[in-house]
């Protein structure tokens, strides 16, 4: 088990250091915007103030509060609520395709399937190397932001650093354990991307909707990115209620699934 | 105690309608090379991958050593060294790393770099790199090198130059000598000729026959060429045993199976200028078994 562990993270090394730097790339370059950001916050306030309420609460705005007055409020909305939902799901879609649908259009899991460990094991063994890079990617996003805020003197919240890490770890690990699931579920790569991509757009679509009528209101039950509210989440500290037990619920009856459908499948390459 | 290494009883593989294997049954001896014959789509590869579990069966049984090929799939592909058609393994892999993989999960390997350095194996280039020669030979070793009891091969010697084969003959062989139980599954007639005590023939997902390589040959078909001085009429040789006749100049070229009697009565009753009878080869076997599919 430990074999296959360490190979999958061998395999994934290159891509999650790339996937880690440029994050940080996008974040030292809105970092370093910051502070003449930070200068201009009352026009672009006053500014957001003239759009309509709706719109702003679609996007998780609050148009009550004031914008960009510190860092992590700026970067919640510049990188955590849109770049990093990007970046997290590309990278989760990716490494879940190599657990199980990747070798299978590659015909390279025969190797791994003739050996003497059990299909529980390989699944396993690869979904916590995929994991440990998800979450890995999310602390280096997280406290990458940390500390290039120190490096250029920035105000900054530790606390907020710590939570947007641990929520942003679930989200990632709860849309990583979907596409795993959609990676044994079926035996070609296109098709566990476009179902796994579609519902995560369902849920970012939910979400917004959700925010333009009050009859719509509950859709935002459904969607990650009401429970992984970046604005909140980075920006207030705060941990949305119901956040936790909606990710990791999804974590476990995905991953769950996941093992009873490699158990039970045929692999034909 | 049962020199049975392989038993398989009424195996079912169905992919919804098409039935790609379809109640064949078949035993296996200890230190035997089985050799599994039939054409592409005639469920081969299906049978193999239901006996490394990579396919559930429909319904039927596969028994390996006693135990259940389903249940006890784990302990016994550690007795097992597979060697899937048209091996594929990671391009960005080397064979050193390949080796490593396996050795992490089986342990460490003995003969993996004895068995490179016979086949004259680079394991330093990446997969991707390799010839199709060299990947082949990469698929052995790492089919080879836990010392398996059991070696399931499917298809080993396809699009490898005479050279190649050879060499996997002789691999072949010597797993033989040390008491290895070997399937390998072939369209190549003359490896199966040369290496296999017995051979199944398998069509359409059903199992032909199951027979010893030399009682096929010899006893089953025999080729008939004569040429006569005489007139003759083509109609009066379809008699029982006569399967193909084929007209050359003066004569015929039969393929009779069974009793020749019948056959040889007929002939005899025309000046026959030249006669050769001889023992059908496997690939006229093989035609036989397939002729009424062709037609």
């Amino acid at each position: 088990m430990w074999g296959i562990f360490t190979r999958f993270l061998k395999d994934k090394r290159a891509m999650t250091i790339g996937f880690c730097l440029g994050a940080l790339g996008f974040i030292e370059m809105y970092v370093a915007l910051f502070p003449s950001i930070q200068k201009q916050a009352a026009e672009l306030n006053k500014m957001m103030a003239t759009f309509p309420k709706e719109f702003m609460k679609a996007f998780g705005l609050d148009s009550t509060k004031v914008l960009f007055s510190s860092l992590e409020s700026y970067m919640s909305t510049e990188y955590f609520s849109f770049f990093w939902p990007i970046l997290v799901t590309i990278m989760a879609i990716s490494f879940a395709g190599a657990i199980c649908v990747g070798e299978i259009e590659k015909k390279t899991i025969e190797v791994t399937l003739a050996q003497p460990v059990s299909r529980v094991k390989i699944l396993l063994s690869r979904y916590l190397a995929g994991a440990l890079a998800v979450t890995f990617f999310t602390i280096v996003s997280s406290y990458g932001i940390l500390i290039l805020a120190i490096l250029q003197k920035i105000d900054y919240s530790l606390v907020n650093y710590s939570t947007v890490a641990l929520m942003g770890s679930l989200c990632g690990l709860a849309i990583f354990t979907i596409a795993t699931f959609f990676s044994v579920l079926f035996s070609e790569r296109g098709r566990a991307i476009i179902v796994t991509t579609g519902i995560l757009l369902l849920m970012y679509a939910l979400n917004i909707i959700s925010g333009l009528k009050d009859s719509l209101v509950n859709l935002q039950y459904l969607s990650f990115f009401h429970y992984f509210s970046a604005p909140q989440v980075f920006g207030e500290n705060k941990i949305v209620d119901w956040s936790i037990p909606v990710f990791v619920g999804t974590i476990l009856v995905f991953l769950l699934a996941a093992i009873i459908r490699f158990q039970k499948r045929d692999i034909a390459v | 105690m049962s020199k049975k290494v392989i038993q398989i009883k009424n195996l079912k593989k169905y992919f919804g309608k098409v039935k790609a294997v379809d109640g064949i049954s078949f035993d296996i001896e200890k230190g035997e090379i089985f050799g599994f014959l039939g054409p592409n789509g005639a469920g081969k590869t299906t049978t193999i991958r239901c006996i490394m579990n990579f396919l559930y069966p429909t319904s039927g049984s596969i028994s390996i050593f006693g135990k259940d090929a389903v249940h006890d799939s784990v302990f016994l592909k550690s007795k097992i060294g597979y060697l899937p058609g048209n091996v594929s393994l990671n391009n960005n892999w080397t064979g050193k790393s390949h080796i490593e993989y396996i050795e992490s999960i089986r342990g460490k390997s003995q003969s993996a770099r004895e068995l490179a350095e016979k086949f004259d194996l680079d394991l330093s280039k990446k997969f991707k790199n390799l010839s199709s020669g060299n990947k082949q030979k990469l698929g052995l070793v790492l089919a080879l090198m836990s010392d398996p009891e059991i070696v399931i091969m499917d298809e080993p010697t396809v699009g490898l130059d005479p050279l190649l084969q050879n060499l996997i003959y002789e691999v072949l062989e010597d797993l033989r000598k040390k008491g290895a139980t070997i399937l390998i599954s072939s369209h190549n007639l003359s490896e199966v000729e040369r290496l296999c005590n017995r051979v199944g023939i398998i069509k359409t997902g059903k199992m032909v026959t199951v027979e010893p390589v030399a009682k096929l040959e010899g006893k089953k078909l025999h080729r008939v060429e004569v040429r006569f001085s005489d007139k003759y009429q083509k109609e009066e040789f379809k008699v029982k045993g006569v399967d193909t006749i084929e007209e050359i100049t003066g004569g015929f070229i039969f393929t009779a199976s069974g009793d020749l009697n019948p056959l040889m009565q007929k002939i005899a009753k025309h000046k026959i200028t030249d006669i050769e009878i001889t023992h059908a080869n496997l690939e006229e076997i093989f035609l036989k078994f397939y002729a009424k599919e062709q037609k």
